[in-house]
């Protein structure tokens, strides 16, 4: 019985994603009469995420659990609430500012890009 | 029980007979409006053959959603609040008929004139109007909002609505919390926000009082037509809060859309708003309680948007439009962190937008 590779399989489910969102992009989309465009382009928009999910694993999460000491995310919620943190308050910020951009290079990276052009403080 | 049912449609005429005393009700058309993941608007146009409503008539029927949010209020309640708003001269749909009769549909409903614009706040904040219009429209909602804010917990039309919180910035923070609880989400970043704002909650009911509040009056539930706000819509989370809750949310960053650069709602400018707002109702906008209110305003868009996606995540009601939601909530938090950061570095300017 061959031994599993979780990686390898995270790859081949990020290339498939890619593929199913290059075809539903290529051959689907343009085929749907306009009154289909706006649940065709959320269809669009939920592949697109996936896909970046699957290629770029949980970096995000890793990330503030290595700042916190805390890996469960349930828990690190709960000693937040509770103020029990042992963390500098500069320091959680930056690290959960970070957490959140890394969530957005997953779920938009096109708000990121345009808020790092800073048009949201014009 | 679904509403495109033929079923649904005759029983529906039947009832309609009964409350207008007319001969002969014809449905010229019965279509749900797009929107509304937390109650279903339908489109409904009848001809009707005598008495006081005849001709054709133009009316939206609402009623719940397969699934709704328990925070959200029943159409029975719903429906005296829009008597008692648009007594006020608020711009708002004008209550018709309310069904508390689940055989009819299945579901409570009622049925409201259909007012005319766009809603979509997508397409509102491409117009690309004037600075004129622009400005009359910043006006007109700064008015329209003083308006409703008239309404205090005194009005006995509104006792369906409970006393008002002892302190509305606590008990926002305890709702959020709540919220967060029962979904059983892992959400440090909200909690964060959470802390910080209990921190200045004291800062967040300047005048001490607490007044109606539509709770989400912003871009997308409100009809424009010509550059005027011809209806203030979806009324189902009004009640008693600090008058700054309902301004934050309308200056959400989260409710911009296409144009960030317009504090409210990506249509207008703040300074327009604010002076209707304050001559309308003799009471000046507290800005750094404006600042905290916009925090919370992001937080609970965020709560909301978590528990909307866990009505799909569960298989209670599958849908692609709620699943998505649920992917915003870290631009929520994104906005949530800068506006702390500002706000602590004292370099907010909403204001000035």
């Amino acid at each position: 019985m061959m031994g599993t590779d979780k990686s390898a399989d995270q790859r081949a489910l990020a290339g498939l994603a890619r593929a199913v969102e290059a075809e539903f992009t290529a051959s689907v989309m343009t085929a749907l009469p306009d009154t289909q465009k706006y649940r065709s382009a959320m269809m669009r928009r939920a592949l697109q995420i996936m896909t970046r999910q699957l290629a770029g694993g949980d970096n995000a999460a890793d990330e503030l659990a290595t700042l916190t000491g805390c890996a469960d995310f349930a828990r690190l919620a709960v000693l937040i609430r509770q103020r029990k943190l042992t963390l500098d308050d500069a320091q959680l910020r930056a690290g959960l500012h970070a957490h959140v951009r890394a969530r957005l290079a997953q779920t938009n990276p096109g708000f990121l890009a345009r808020h790092d052009r800073g048009s949201d403080n014009a | 029980m679904r509403l495109d049912e033929r079923d649904a449609q005759d029983r529906l005429r039947h009832w309609l007979a009964q409350q207008l005393g007319a001969g002969k009700i014809t449905v010229t058309d019965f279509s749900r409006l797009s929107g509304g993941a937390i109650q279903e608007n339908w489109q409904l146009n009848v001809d009707v053959s005598d008495g006081a409503f005849a001709g054709e008539q133009h009316w939206v029927l609402r009623t719940d959603a397969l699934s709704s949010l328990s925070v959200s209020h029943s159409r029975g309640t719903e429906f005296a609040i829009l008597q008692a708003v648009s007594a006020q001269g608020v711009l708002a749909p004008r209550p018709l008929f309310y069904c508390a009769d689940k055989a009819v549909l299945g579901r409570a409903f009622f049925l409201m004139n259909r007012a005319d614009g766009i809603a979509q706040g997508h397409k509102l904040t491409r117009l690309g109007l004037s600075r004129g219009a622009a400005e009359a429209l910043g006006r007109q909602l700064g008015q329209q909002m003083a308006c409703l804010h008239r309404l205090g917990p005194e009005t006995k039309a509104l006792g369906v609505l409970g006393p008002p919180p002892e302190h509305p910035a606590r008990h926002q923070i305890a709702v959020m919390r709540d919220g967060l609880d029962r979904l059983a989400a892992s959400a440090p970043v909200l909690e964060y926000g959470l802390n910080w704002l209990e921190d200045r909650a004291d800062h967040m009911n300047p005048q001490g009082c607490s007044v109606l509040c539509h709770r989400d009056f912003r871009t997308g539930n409100f009809l424009v037509k010509d550059g005027q706000m011809t209806a203030l819509l979806d009324w189902e989370f009004t009640g008693w809060s600090d008058r700054h809750e309902d301004i934050g949310w309308l200056c959400a960053r989260c409710w911009r859309f296409a144009a960030p650069e317009l504090t409210v709602g990506g249509m207008a400018r703040f300074s327009d708003f604010r002076a209707a707002y304050e001559t309308e109702s003799g009471i000046d906008i507290d800005l750094f309680a404006l600042s905290l209110w916009q925090v919370m305003a992001e937080i609970r868009w965020a709560v909301i948007a978590l528990q909307q996606a866990a009505r799909n995540d569960s298989g209670e009601e599958l849908s692609l439009e709620l699943s998505l939601s649920g992917q915003m909530v870290p631009e929520m938090e994104y906005h949530m962190l800068t506006l702390i950061d500002e706000i602590d570095r004292g370099c907010w300017r909403d204001d000035r937008k």
